[in-house]
């Protein structure tokens, strides 16, 4: 036996008290009478005394030192050692998103919770908790814990994910477990169906066969006011028949709907369309009612409403960029030459320098054509202009696999550009992008300079090289324009578990974004794009403050389709290695049977003191 | 020190009771004042044999006529009642709330007030240790009454008393009137001597024994250390429960009883009055009840 708290036995210097005051207490008190002949015959005419009422004193004072001692005993929490009685239990959660499916009037998750406080108060004392949660992350909640209280409370804080984790990320969990203790009883706490197991316990929740309807696959076109979507829409469970609807503009009413038959497990298109001249947003859902709401609507955001251009060209002619912009954006575009471009005013979103080299960087992306002298925090040095050998040269597109080098090149063949003269840049401080090279020296490149603002770089004169006359080159400019005039976000909808894209756009100077429950998530950032990620299904929003204004933007993050699946079986689920059958000694906390005894003995001293009170009257 | 018990609003007490009682009762103490001796009065008592220098006047002649024999009438003497009321000054008395003092004095009063209404002659003792002091001798009258009774403050509660020593060397009387005697009577002391003496004297004996609450029905509990009021040697020293109060309360009986039943055995009364009882109550609830008055 052991006592948590040792320093209660200090309440036992009370015992001495108690009979001080109890031989303090036990003095005879004096008092005259009239006379003492009639108390002197009443011996005559007293009948046998109750033997217990001479020790009523005592047994009052027996009973105040044994409360006295339980209660110290109590307080200082004896804990009695029970050998080999207790386990470690290891409990992994399924908390991934068909957790959340409903059973009745609760979820899966608060099914399996249950289960796991179930295993916790059943278990010995002394027994030790550790628990994972699995789903798009693995979570440890807690190790090693003993109190069955500590450790039920922390089961009641978890919550299901709406991510998707496999089966073989939940083994290398449970794995890991078995591997550092394999006497431990280690648990797995799912919905899914497994058809052997060894040296696991599975604990099933939820029950089969229950209907889920789903909707994915969401595209639409808007032409002439016209709003054309497509969807996909299944049923898990059965053949049934469901209508799917159209919200516009997050609408209480349907803009449209369709019936749809739908066979089990099988996905049907169904295309929906009403006349609207514009929509910010529109939402794709399923009217009939399933135990999984989460997958029964899309919402899906236009982004195209986002953009906005206007372009400064700064050329003698600016003929080729004038052409290309006109061609593919609807932008303000102001042509000026080189000698206005000083005491020129104004502000645009892109600058383009068409062989003049402007003193400074102006605020805004930037295009620096045939560059020939150093600017501050443009990011890059210059050697000086080069001729190409043989008097012409081919220009050699990167091979880079950065995604962003991809994007830049997206469509671009790259072959068959060639140039005369070029200048040749070193000493590039600043990372960039390099799209063609010429002589192993960088000729078109593009990142983000010194301001900040995105820059894209061409180290020729155009007239130069045949580029403008390559089929690429019509490409490469709308990639160019796409990244200097960059949407915050290219695409509105997603699916839990991935990440969230949103490009930096310049000026921009504080990017954040706000989950479906209200939780604060920032971004990270590589300087052109940051990314977070989407762990819930609904509507994300993502705040950024452009040159002190701050602009919202929505995206939507589906249910991982694989959650929505009501019944996953799956053929077995063992753990490998040998099991042993090791315990650990358990523990018996015996402090509820003392403040029993301590309840009784506190009755018992009471109902001496009201026998001494009034009964002996 | 006085207990200034007698005072004005007493003597109004006992005036509108005397009145009450009136109104209720035919008289004191009987209700007539013959003496058990032969006097003069007019009521005839018997007839005895004619003697040389008899009051001729007296002589029956109708029994002489038809017994031809000389007979004198005699006639009940009707004579002046003598109450003699003895207060034991013990300091026992002094105890209780009230005192018992205060209601012995004011049994004392009373009944001498009634006494002398009657026209009857009245005198008051204390008993003090073991000898009779006379505090007021030979009251007759309302006057003399209300000249001597406030005397009964003066007396002093003090010591131990022995009621038969006290009582048996002074001068009782013979068959004159009641003997009233007022006390705890909680005490060893043998005060049946006393009584039995008054009752060879004719004496009307009544016995008031006055107890405090706090003796009739003790209220402390546990471990007591009691002393006795008149000697200090004295002590009882028990734990006082209710199976000691119960035996208390059987042998405050006993004492009781054992006075009542010596009383009545010699034509005597005995009356139990709790200090704190008012006097209306001891005479309507007691004294008439047991037929002192009548």
């Amino acid at each position: 036996m052991s006592f948590t708290y040792p320093l209660g036995l200090l309440v036992l210097v009370g015992i001495p008290i108690v009979i001080l005051i109890y031989i303090l207490r036990s003095k005879y008190n004096e008092q005259t009478v009239t006379s003492t002949f009639i108390w002197k015959l009443s011996e005559r005419f007293l009948k046998k005394r109750n033997p217990l009422s001479g020790l009523t004193g005592l047994i009052s004072l027996l009973l105040q030192i044994l409360i006295i001692t339980v209660t110290a005993i109590a307080i200082a929490h004896p804990v009695f050692t029970l050998p080999g009685a207790a386990h470690d239990y290891c409990f992994v959660l399924d908390t991934t998103g068909s957790m959340n499916m409903k059973e009745g009037r609760t979820t899966r998750i608060e099914l399996a919770k249950e289960e796991i406080e179930d295993v916790i108060r059943g278990a010995a004392d002394g027994s030790t908790y550790t628990l994972s949660c699995v789903a798009g992350d693995t979570v440890k909640m807690f190790e090693g814990v003993t109190n069955k209280d500590k450790a039920c409370e922390l089961v009641e804080s978890i919550e299901a994910e709406y991510t998707s984790a496999d089966t073989a990320k939940t083994l290398k969990v449970a794995q890991k477990y078995f591997d550092a203790n394999t006497s431990a009883l280690v648990y797995l706490v799912t919905d899914k169906t497994y058809g052997e197991h060894e040296n696991i316990e599975i604990i099933k929740v939820g029950k089969d066969g229950h209907d889920n309807y789903a909707v994915s696959g969401v595209t639409y076109s808007h032409t002439a006011g016209e709003l054309n979507v497509t969807a996909e829409v299944i049923s898990y469970a059965k053949d049934a028949t469901l209508t799917v609807e159209l919200y516009l503009d997050g609408a209480s009413s349907p803009a449209a709907f369709a019936d749809v038959s739908v066979k089990a497990g099988e996905k049907t298109a169904v295309e929906l369309g009403c006349e609207t001249p514009r929509f910010s947003s529109f939402r794709t859902a399923v009217k009939n009612s399933d135990g999984y709401g989460e997958d029964n609507g899309i919402i899906t955001y236009n982004i195209k409403n986002d953009k906005t251009y206007s372009t400064l060209i700064v050329s003698e002619t600016g003929f080729f960029f004038r052409a290309i912009i006109d061609a593919y954006l609807d932008s303000e575009v102001t042509v000026i030459t080189p000698e206005e471009y000083p005491t020129h005013e104004g502000s645009y979103g892109l600058y383009i320098f068409d062989c003049y080299t402007p003193d400074s960087l102006p605020e805004g992306a930037v295009w620096l054509v045939n560059c020939t002298k150093s600017i501050e925090n443009s990011g890059f040095g210059l050697r000086g202009l080069e001729s190409a050998k043989d008097g012409v040269g081919e220009i050699v597109k990167s091979s880079s696999t950065a995604s962003s080098v991809r994007k830049l090149l997206a469509g671009v063949d790259g072959t068959g550009i060639y140039i005369s003269e070029y200048v040749k840049y070193s000493g590039m401080y600043l990372k960039f992008n390099t799209l063609f090279t010429y002589d192993s020296n960088p000729v078109i490149f593009a990142g983000t300079n010194g301001e900040g603002y995105r820059q894209v770089v061409f180290g020729f004169d155009l007239h130069d090289s045949d580029i403008a006359l390559n089929p690429d080159f019509v490409i490469l400019m709308r990639n160019l324009l796409d990244y200097s005039f960059p949407s915050v976000i290219d695409k509105s909808g997603f699916t839990v578990g991935e990440e969230a894209v949103v490009n930096v756009v310049a000026g921009a100077e504080a990017i954040k974004a706000h989950s479906p429950s209200g939780k604060e998530i920032y971004a990270e950032s590589d300087g052109s794009t940051a990314t977070f990620p989407l762990d819930e299904v609904g509507t994300y929003t993502v705040s950024m403050k452009i040159s002190g204004a701050d602009t919202s933007y929505s995206i939507y993050a589906a249910a991982h389709p694989a959650e929505s699946v009501p019944t996953v079986r799956e053929d077995s689920f063992s753990l490998s290695g040998e099991r042993t059958y090791e315990k650990r000694d358990g523990e018996y906390d015996p402090t509820l049977i003392l403040f029993i005894c301590l309840a009784l003995l506190f009755i018992a001293d009471w109902g001496v003191f009201c026998y001494e009170k009034y009964q002996l009257r | 020190m006085g207990k200034m018990v007698v005072n004005e609003a007493f003597l109004s007490e006992i005036e509108a009771l005397e009145t009450v009682l009136k109104n209720n009762v035919a008289g004191m103490f009987g209700g007539n004042h013959q003496s058990k001796n032969f006097g003069s009065s007019c009521e005839f008592a018997d007839y005895r044999d004619y003697v040389p220098g008899d009051d001729i006047s007296k002589i029956d002649w109708n029994v002489y006529a038809r017994f031809d024999k000389l007979y004198q009438k005699l006639y009940l003497d009707e004579r002046q009642m003598h109450t003699k009321i003895y207060i034991d000054a013990s300091r026992s008395m002094q105890h209780g709330t009230p005192e018992k003092a205060e209601q012995a004095i004011k049994l004392a009063a009373a009944l001498a007030y009634l006494s002398v209404c009657e026209m009857d002659k009245v005198s008051i003792f204390v008993i003090k240790g073991e000898r009779v002091e006379e505090v007021i001798s030979g009251m007759v009258g309302k006057d003399s009454y209300l000249n001597y009774i406030n005397l009964l403050n003066e007396i002093e509660f003090d010591g131990e008393v022995s009621i038969s020593d006290a009582i048996l060397p002074s001068r009782i009387g013979m068959g004159d009137g009641y003997s009233v005697l007022i006390s705890d009577f909680l005490t060893e002391e043998d005060y049946e001597r006393a009584l039995d003496k008054l009752a060879d004297r004719k004496r009307d004996i009544l016995c008031i024994q006055v107890l405090s609450r706090e003796e009739l029905n003790p209220q402390f509990r546990g471990k007591m250390h009691l002393f006795d009021s008149e000697n200090p040697m004295s002590f009882f020293r028990k734990k006082i429960d209710r199976e000691r109060v119960n035996a208390y309360k059987a042998a405050l009986k006993y004492i009781t009883d054992k006075i009542k039943n010596y009383c009545e055995a010699r034509g005597g009364h005995y009356m139990l009055v709790p200090a704190d009882t008012a006097l209306a109550d001891v005479f309507f609830g007691g004294l008439v009840d047991m037929g002192v008055l009548k």
